[in-house]
Order: C-alpha cells, then sequence, then structure tokens
C-alpha cells in the first residue's frame, strides 16, 4: 500500500465524516447545531461575515482563475 | 334580468395575492438556477490562468460584493419597523469545530508533505477531478450556491 492510496483514503474517509456529521446534526432534533446555524454563528457580526465572504472569494479565484 | 345574474360572470375565483406572489417567486428561483448552471457550463470550458477564465470568475465575484451591499442597506431599512435579526443558535456547535479541525489539520499535514502525488491536498485533487467538465461546472455550480447563501446570511447579520 503506497502514501498516495492511503491519502486519498483519508480523503475519502473525510468526506464521508463531514457528510455523516451534516445527516446527524440534521436528525438531531435540534440539538446539535446544523451546517446552516453554524455558518449563521461564524457571520454573527459584520466582520467574520466579511472574513467568510473574503475565503469564499478568494477560494473561487484560487481554483477557479488563479 | 334577475339582478344575481348581473354578477354570474365576476364570481370566478381570482388567483389570491400571496399564491400568486409565491408562484412568481418560484419562478424567479428556476430561472436563477438555470441560469447559475448555464453559466457553470462556460466557466468550466475556461483554463485557468486564462483572461477568459479570469472574466468568468471575477464576474460572480463582483455581482456578489454588489449584492452584499444592497441586500445589507435592504435589510437594514426593512428592520427599522421590526424585530432585528435571528440571534445565533444556542445549539451544540463541538462536531462542526471538530470536522473543521480535523479536515484542516490534514490539509496542512499534506501540504507540508511532498511528494505532491503522495500527499495530495485538496487543491491538487480539485486539478484532478476538474479535468472532467461536467464535474468542474458542478463545483463551480457549488461554489455559486455557496456565495448566494453566504450574501444572504450577510445581509441579514446585525450591524
Amino acid at each position: 500500500m503506497t502514501w498516495h492510496t492511503v491519502s486519498l483514503g483519508i480523503w475519502a474517509f473525510m468526506a464521508l465524516l463531514l457528510v455523516g456529521v451534516g445527516v446527524t446534526t440534521v436528525v438531531s432534533n435540534g440539538r446539535l447545531a446544523t451546517i446552516a446555524d453554524f455558518g449563521r454563528v461564524l457571520m454573527r457580526t459584520r466582520l467574520s461575515g466579511a472574513i467568510v465572504l473574503v475565503i469564499w472569494m478568494w477560494l473561487g479565484w484560487h481554483f477557479f482563475a488563479r | 334580468m334577475r339582478p344575481a345574474d348581473d354578477h354570474v360572470g365576476l364570481e370566478v375565483p381570482a388567483q389570491t395575492g400571496p399564491e400568486s406572489k409565491r408562484s412568481v417567486h418560484r419562478g424567479a428561483v428556476w430561472f436563477a438556477v438555470g441560469a447559475a448552471a448555464l453559466y457553470s457550463w462556460f466557466a468550466a470550458l475556461t483554463t485557468p490562468f486564462t483572461f477568459r477564465a479570469n472574466v468568468m470568475t471575477a464576474l460572480p465575484l463582483i455581482a456578489a460584493l454588489l449584492a452584499t451591499i444592497l441586500f445589507g442597506h435592504i435589510v437594514r431599512a426593512r428592520r427599522t419597523n421590526e424585530r432585528s435579526a435571528p440571534r445565533p443558535t444556542g445549539r451544540r456547535l463541538w462536531p462542526w469545530w471538530v470536522s473543521l479541525g480535523v479536515v484542516g489539520a490534514w490539509e496542512l499535514f499534506c501540504y507540508l508533505r511532498q511528494p505532491r502525488f503522495d500527499h495530495p491536498t485538496f487543491s491538487s485533487l480539485y486539478d484532478s477531478a476538474s479535468r472532467s467538465q461536467p464535474l468542474k461546472a458542478v463545483l463551480f455550480l457549488g461554489w455559486l450556491a455557496l456565495g448566494w447563501a453566504i450574501v444572504r446570511t450577510y445581509g441579514r447579520v446585525r450591524s
């Protein structure tokens, strides 16, 4: 087994982890924050909201334009 | 002619206000989704580091900035007579912080290790995935959708 395979396996695990957390929070009957709640908390103030917006812009530029 | 007969033609139930508004809103949403999907398809045809790719990526960035400013003003103006924005949730956030920490740590670990083939970062995985144009279009559409959600949330944030 190469490092390449191990790394890809861990990335796949990360993706499953995120999906699992997303589903768990939705079916938790309001005990856990959903991803929408988490987003609202991250953007609680105008400054933190602006930071999230800038990160989104950077991601788009990094992936699609560069 | 009896008096009641005069009103027969007027008794056809007209479309109610809220129902009509909802229908228009639904149509607008589907139009926006279709337009974004079409835009994403053409954006996926571009190659990074080219003028076309820059333009196709810059247009949503400019639109998002303008929408953020506009949305913020509209929501603030409306809120003068309404209650303020919903307060942040009291629900437990730890699953998201843990997930973010684990993914961030793994990304950093891969970034600091070489060669890249053995330790692919999120960017290098994207580079491989973006060779497929439909997949790249889906990713671009996802990025647009995330931007829309961020702009809407930003507009609702308390000033």
